[in-house]
């Protein structure tokens, strides 16, 4: 039916908009962290880079959540039914959510690692690992969508 | 590790560093207080300083693809520029002050023409005075032609500039208008002066290229006042004693290097002392693994050395770190891509490699190839499934190690349950070896109660689940963690303990297991991404019989490089959380050692 299908769109949409603009924020707090540390040491730009690419996952989550409904169980079809929608907005609106707050947040952990190492404190590894902590979320979203999706295929 | 303590005549004190130095054994102990009250120390730390600067500043003005030749190391030269170039950059500030000057001058002098000044002062002298002012456009007066001679020179951006040649002097004031101040010297020679100044700045600049030869007597430079340094931390960490007639130095040696320093110490006049570590001591930490073991010791770096006579843990998850990062990447084609890549690195700049660098480009070589047998239960390079190809030799080993998503799935949390598991055995080594087996009588309990589940699910037949012997062993594993959780204190307190234990245990478990699914997740999500670069690279080309496969390759290469770099740093960071989160909280692992360091050249 049309409006399961409609249902199901608006999920996706959830899953890729949501955890895009996340990663979207949290790279650009990075990124503006790098360029701000990089005057004060211009050095560390490979550390700079790793932290700052570190919350751009979220977004690949969202997108790869798409990619498993699409082509792995493929239920976006117009046979889909209404249980298979409301999982599918369900398991988008979850992965949106996590990605777009946990990418945030893991922006801000990022960003002040890259200020801490612009201002001498060796804490690049430190930083690494309390960045994985949020992200573990977003993971653990994923393997929602997957779950969600294996039940309903 | 064996403690030295030495008490030396302050005349000796001198050579005696030096000796200690050139045997290169001994990790002295240095103190932080001492160092920060040392005004040489302070001198040595700003000399350096410059010396970095400079270096610094000569990288900018090196030419990167042709260097100047360099001259012959001078370390007395590699000292004096700082100075030198300190005194270049102050010379091209104040030219470039000038420049400035000189060019606010001409802009004010452009809109009049070029005269010479000298004119002006000669009428001057002969009765005529001449006004220079500039009004807008609207508030110019035509009348003031016939009253005072008023000239127009120029009209520009709606602005009038005019002269007025005049017997009176107050003009100003009669038209009540400020007059311009006119510069010294005409345009022309304003124009010849910036232009010297531009040479001038030109050969400034040369001045710092030509001396970027000599970029190597300032490495030596700084190289030698490094050394200084460390000398001098050494020096002034000693304790004076004896109205400042001795020193009193502290410091480790490696148990294999005691014979070299009792050897040393035989013919000198030092009091000396070697003794084993008390366990208040902070012992400096010395990794002791094979070659092999080594390549992980910088990711066991990057958390925190463990404590003197704690177990080092890196051999222990070393493979596991190897299996997570293949299933994290999970691609043939990229743990390929890896190992290959820092193969080539590694043969082609085979010279001028560093042993850290090395050992950074092997580990590489390993969770590459790691990846690589890790892929194959899954089947992708990049992005494709070497299992969807109709090859006998494929189809055969898909039937042999194929793993399908939910497969991978139960993978990644089984390979948590054998890690954690690992870890809690590992915790009762280490609190046996450092406190003795009571106190890791709770552990044992814990790890046969969750122990005896894993059987029970495995193998059925032996241990049926909650029967009676699986009950008997649970009781007997409960008694251990509920009652002999921290020894010799009161029963009831462990009991309450124990119970805290299990709260902990219950929420904490859990929460370790799950958190492996980041393995499969990762790998999944890797595994997606690629393919969808392959279905754009294919997908998205021109149906143009040129264009088309051009556009194709570089959507390919490009989407593909991007989700390398992504995939592989997630598959770094990843397991390393892996380790020092789940692995190391279940081992109880401290840390908080600090690295062995000789003092040495």
């Amino acid at each position: 039916m049309d409006i399961n299908l409609l249902l199901a769109y608006i999920g996706v949409a959830l899953m890729i908009g949501l955890s895009g603009v996340g990663s979207s924020y949290g790279v650009t707090m990075t990124g503006n962290a790098a360029i701000g540390a990089l005057k004060k040491d211009s050095s560390k730009f490979g550390n700079f880079l790793v932290l700052t690419a570190l919350p751009g996952t979220q977004g690949l989550y969202g997108f790869a959540g798409y990619f498993m409904f699409q082509n792995i169980f493929g239920v976006l079809t117009p046979e889909i039914t209404s249980i298979q929608a409301a999982a599918v907005f369900g398991a988008g609106l979850a992965m949106g959510l996590v990605g777009l707050l946990s990418a945030i947040r893991q922006g801000q952990v990022c960003a002040n690692g890259i200020a801490a190492i612009g201002q001498g404190h060796d804490v690049f590894g430190n930083t690494l690992i309390l960045a994985v902590f949020p992200e573990l979320y977003a993971i653990v979203a994923l393997a929602g969508v997957f779950l969600i999706g294996s039940a309903i295929a | 590790m064996k403690k030295l303590t030495f008490l030396i005549y302050h005349k000796d004190y001198e050579q005696f560093l030096r000796d200690l130095r050139e045997l290169g054994v001994v990790h002295v102990v240095e103190n932080k207080l001492n160092q920060a009250q040392s005004e040489r120390l302070d001198k040595l730390y700003m000399q350096w300083k410059q010396l970095t600067e400079a270096k610094k500043m000569l990288e900018k003005y090196r030419d990167k693809k042709n260097p100047l030749p360099p001259n012959p190391v001078d370390v007395k030269k590699g000292y004096r520029l700082p100075q030198e170039i300190e005194k270049i950059q102050a010379d091209a500030a104040t030219l470039m002050q000038q420049l400035q000057i000189s060019k606010k001058e001409r802009d004010a002098l452009i809109p009049w023409g070029n005269f010479d000044p000298e004119n002006i002062s000669r009428l001057e002298r002969a009765g005529y005075f001449i006004h220079f002012f500039v009004v807008s456009n609207r508030d110019y007066n035509p009348e003031w032609e016939d009253l005072y001679n008023a000239i127009v020179i120029e009209t520009k951006n709606s602005k009038t500039y005019f002269i007025t040649i005049t017997k009176e002097q107050d003009i100003p004031q009669k038209l009540n208008l400020e007059a311009v101040k006119m510069p010294e010297v005409s345009l022309e020679q304003l124009n010849r002066m910036i232009d010297q100044l531009n040479a001038k700045l030109q050969e400034n600049e040369e001045k710092l290229k030509r001396l970027t030869a000599d970029l190597p007597s300032l490495e030596a430079a700084i190289k030698e006042i490094d050394s200084e340094i460390r000398f001098t931390r050494v020096h002034v960490s000693a304790d004076h004693v004896a109205d400042n007639k001795i020193m009193l130095l502290q410091g480790w040696v490696p148990e294999s290097n005691e014979q070299d320093i009792r050897n040393y110490l035989e013919f000198q006049e030092v009091y000396y002392i070697i003794e084993d570590p008390q366990p208040e001591d902070d012992v400096p930490i010395q990794f002791d693994n094979n070659k092999f073991i080594k390549l992980f010791e910088p990711i066991t770096e990057m958390y925190m050395l463990p404590k003197y006579n704690e177990l080092d843990l890196t051999p222990f998850f070393a493979p596991f770190y190897m299996i997570f990062f293949g299933l994290s990447l999970g691609d043939i084609g990229y743990g390929l891509f890896l190992f290959l890549a820092a193969t080539i690195v590694k043969v082609m700049k085979k010279k001028s490699l560093g042993t850290t660098l090395k050992n950074v480009l092997s580990l590489v070589q390993v969770l590459g190839a790691s990846t690589v047998v890790c892929g194959l239960l899954t089947g992708g390079f990049f992005g494709f499934n070497i299992y969807e190809v109709n090859i006998p030799f494929f189809q055969n080993m898909k039937n042999h190690v194929y793993f399908d998503n939910n497969q991978m799935f139960e993978l990644s949390l089984i390979l948590g349950v054998v890690q954690i598991m690992f870890g809690m055995f590992l915790k009762i080594i280490n609190r046996t070896k450092q406190f003795g087996f009571k106190h890791a009588l709770a552990t044992v309990g814990w790890f046969i109660f969750l122990l005896s589940f894993v059987i029970a699910y495995l193998f059925p037949v032996a241990l049926p689940m909650l029967g009676t012997v699986h009950q008997v062993i649970l009781l007997g594993s409960a008694i251990l963690f509920l009652f002999f959780n921290s020894p010799g204190k009161n029963l009831f307190l462990n009991f309450g303990l124990g119970l805290y234990d299990i709260y902990n245990m219950a929420t904490g478990l859990l929460g370790d297991v799950l958190s492996y699914v980041r393995l499969f997740a990762l790998g999944l999500s890797g595994g997606i991404l690629a393919s969808v670069f392959n279905s754009l690279a294919t997908g998205m080309s021109p149906k143009d019989s040129i264009i088309g496969p051009l556009v194709t390759i570089v959507i390919f290469v490009i989407g593909h490089a991007i989700n390398i770099f992504m995939d592989t740093l997630g598959a770094v960071v990843h397991p390393m959380r892996l380790t020092f989160v789940e692995f190391y909280k279940n081992a109880e692992f401290t840390g908080g050692g600090k690295k062995y360091n000789p003092f040495r050249k």
